[in-house]
């Protein structure tokens, strides 16, 4: 037993990634982990005895915390709303001091409490983990709103959205678009009231110099620099041009008091925007030079980077060249095509139809709609559509704009994923079990086969949890689901769905095959327990059903039956005293 | 009915005045005005629980969690919806996105929440008791109701009771329904229904 505390006593002292702190009731210090030696760059034997508020005067605020523990609450201190416990500064461009999450709890020696022990746990790498995520998500959204107003015919709209859309994404203080007019660049939108010319031969203006060279430039401190700028606030200035290959429209310029306001991430994603706003000034201009004349509309529209089609009496009469591109068909066999369902992927192909008939018959004047595509050589995409009634030569036809949105979809795809997987076992987590479970089912109704679904409970979880901590729970979830994984073929569905709760559901021809994959999972299992140095064995409760899919029954009332046996297995191991969980 | 009118009256009205002690804590904590609905008092045997929190809530659950000790001892929890409690934790923490998931920050925020609302709650027992009790440091558990009603419910050594209080969390024109749950062995609760006539 005493060399047992004495290991213990060692690993705290000296390898746990936390730092631990002992006081007694006078808060003096007894006990001081190297981990907090390292952190404070204090020794041990210079803070022994000495007193926490005295020593860290920071801790000051939290003081009626620690008097509350001496009565023998314990209590948590959330990053979020306390930031750190111990000031302890870190070189990091986020954050002035590491952040961390703390427990304090009594330190209680038979039943009552000598002092108190805290315990800090650096969280600052996860915060920032955290932080990113939700970057990335905003960012997405505020990409996603500017592209849905990428249709909008309505240019002073459009250069709103990019206005708004820029300052949302990068935090800057200012966002300004200059256009080409002749030989200047004229502020057209800003979030401030500024009226400014730029002649565009002038190299030391930050937005004609990217402009002239066709590139963002990012100056992080323009007052370090020959460059000059009109607002004498500004320090970092972005420009980034707007416009494609073929044409220049003007600049999109951010500004901020701050130094080295944008990270890569904020220029990568404000890229992205320049480039939609790009697509949507030009589908703008394109909508506004269908006023004008003929001659000058199909010249825009050969240039532009949406696709652009006009239909009349079923008949494709005009493609430009970016939806030749798009559809991968030559402008000769475009139009020739008359059934215009070859562009449509099977999946959409109804709500396309409908939507054709609708126009074509006048129920309605305008349709926007998101179809999966097909291009000639089979490949997929996924495109939006925004097509209108209009009369040409004097007769009714359908204009309409086609935009590639195959790289939004991709990444809504990636966003989804993150929620229907189980981010601790990479299984698919309850919605997506469910999900996917129907598409499943009815795969095995066509296909003639039966269901396989399997209930499983890793047994003494909350022994393993209770004993041997959270982490080691963790593990023991993550070494299941890797066990299901080589027990299982690649086509089934494994899925935690709860806890500590697993469920498989797969295709299969008759019972033995419930058989077969049994044996394998023992096997597996017991493989598995063989390995060295564990401190607890894996155990699963199962309950199996095999589903006839020809009787359908809800998924629920299926995985409630598996579930009611699973507890009937628990409870005849328990009866038989044949839970085998330590070792 | 294991609590008479005046009994469960008292009962409420205490844990009202823990709810009060709560909001305050929570409000300058968290920066925002959180307001806690008066509880909705009963005191249930334990087999009936899984009933009773079934009314109000999913599958789902996210709960915070603390063992008590002392010469009471016993469970305190803090039960939410899964998603309530995200909306919870994120409205409290100024989130200026909706997320579907559990982010570790929130999940600390959640148990902070809990502790602060628990531990509150079980120093008016203390008091009524006069007596001293010790408590865990919280845990948070995401599982489903019944696997949590099952790993309280496994150890049965003596009758257990749970004292339930249902309340709504008001941040920001939303509420959030959540149930406190305190359970106690019969000696316990005969102590604190003792306790409580005395007071009336």
């Amino acid at each position: 037993m005493e060399n047992f505390l004495t290991g213990i006593l060692y690993w705290l002292s000296n390898f746990i990634p936390l730092g631990i702190f002992i006081t007694d009731r006078s808060f003096n210090i007894v006990f001081w982990n190297s981990w907090m030696e390292k952190n404070t760059n204090l020794k041990g034997q210079d803070v022994l005895n000495r007193n926490i508020f005295e020593l860290f005067p920071e801790l000051n605020r939290i003081k009626r915390y620690y008097e509350e523990v001496l009565q023998g609450n314990s209590v948590i201190l959330s990053q979020r709303f306390h930031k750190y416990t111990i000031a302890i500064k870190i070189d990091d461009r986020q954050f002035s001091y590491m952040q961390q999450t703390t427990q304090i709890f009594p330190f209680s020696i038979n039943n009552e409490i000598e002092g108190t022990i805290t315990v800090i746990e650096d969280v600052t790498e996860r915060v920032k983990r955290e932080e990113e995520y939700k970057k990335q998500i905003r960012a997405l959204r505020t990409l996603n709103e500017v592209q849905r107003s990428i249709l909008s015919i309505d240019i002073d709209k459009c250069l709103e959205e990019i206005v708004v859309g820029s300052l949302k994404l990068s935090g800057a203080n200012t966002s300004i678009i200059y256009l080409k007019k002749n030989e200047h660049l004229e502020l057209v939108k800003c979030n401030c009231a500024r009226k400014e010319i730029i002649n565009l031969e002038d190299k030391t203006c930050v937005p004609a110099y990217a402009l002239m060279q066709d590139r963002p430039v990012y100056i992080s401190n323009i007052k370090k620099t020959e460059f000059k700028c009109l607002n004498p606030n500004a320090v970092s200035i972005l420009a980034l041009p707007l416009g494609n290959d073929r044409k220049k429209l003007g600049v999109l310029v951010l500004e901020s008091v701050k130094e080295d306001a944008f990270d890569k991430d904020d220029i990568i994603n404000l890229e992205t925007l320049a480039l939609q706003g790009s697509i949507a000034l030009e589908n703008a201009n394109l909508f506004e030079s269908l006023k004008e004349s003929e001659d000058r509309y199909r010249i825009l529209t050969e240039q532009s980077q949406v696709g652009v089609f006009l239909i009349q009496e079923d008949k494709i009469i005009y493609a430009n060249p970016k939806l030749l591109e798009l559809s991968g068909y030559s402008l000769e066999e475009m139009l020739k095509i008359s059934d215009f369902s070859i562009f449509v992927h099977e999946e959409d192909m109804e709500r396309f139809t409908k939507n054709y008939i609708d126009l074509a018959q006048g129920n309605i004047d305008l349709a926007r709609e998101e179809f999966h595509c097909v291009r000639k050589n089979g490949t997929s995409l996924y495109l939006e559509f925004f097509v209108v009634r209009t009369i040409y030569n004097g007769k009714p036809a359908l204009l309409g704009t086609v935009l590639d949105i195959t790289d939004r979809k991709r990444l809504e795809e990636e966003l989804r994923n993150l929620s229907i997987t189980d981010p601790l076992t990479g299984l698919y987590n309850r919605r997506g079990f469910i999900t996917l479970a129907e598409h499943s089912m009815e795969l095995a109704r066509r296909a003639g086969k039966k269901i396989l679904i399997m209930f499983m409970d890793l047994d003494n979880m909350k022994w393993i949890n209770d004993t041997l901590g959270h982490n080691i729970g963790d593990q023991a979830l993550q070494e299941t689901a890797e066990v299901l994984r080589g027990t299982f073929r690649k086509n089934d569905l494994i899925a935690r769905i709860g806890g500590d709760e697993f469920v498989f559901l797969g295709l299969c021809d008759d019972e033995e095959a419930k058989d077969v994959i049994l044996s394998r999972l023992n096997k597996l299992i017991e493989e598995h327990n063989k390995k060295d140095n564990r401190s607890f064995y894996i155990s699963l409760s199962i309950g199996h059903i095999i589903h006839n899919p020809q009787e359908p029954v809800p998924l629920e009332d299926l995985l409630k039956e598996a579930d009611k046996l699973m507890y009937e297995d628990k409870k005849r191991k328990k009866l038989e005293g044949n839970f085998k969980i330590r070792i | 009915m294991i609590l008479t009118e005046k009994q469960r009256d008292s009962l409420t009205e205490l844990i009202n005045i823990a709810f009060h002690r709560t909001t305050a804590s929570l409000s300058e904590l968290t920066g925002n005005r959180i307001l806690l609905d008066p509880p909705k008092i009963d005191i249930v045997p334990i087999e009936e629980i899984s009933e009773k929190l079934g009314e109000k809530l999913n599958k789902e659950i996210a709960t915070v969690h603390q063992i008590f000790t002392g010469p009471v001892s016993g469970d305190a929890l803090l039960l939410m919806d899964y998603n309530g409690a995200i909306k919870l934790a994120s409205l409290v923490s100024g989130e200026d996105i909706e997320l579907d998931y559990f982010s570790l920050s929130l999940r600390e925020v959640l148990m902070e929440m809990g502790n602060i609302l628990l531990n509150a709650c079980l120093g008016v027992f203390g008091n009524l008791l006069e007596m001293h009790i010790s408590f865990s440091v919280p845990k948070l558990h995401l599982e489903e109701l019944d696997s949590l009603l099952d790993t309280l419910t496994i150890v049965n050594e003596e009758l257990k009771y749970a004292l339930i209080a249902f309340t709504k969390f008001r941040v920001k024109d939303s509420a959030i329904d959540g149930y406190l749950v305190i359970i106690l062995g019969v000696a316990s609760l005969e102590k604190l229904i003792e306790a409580l006539e005395r007071l009336g």
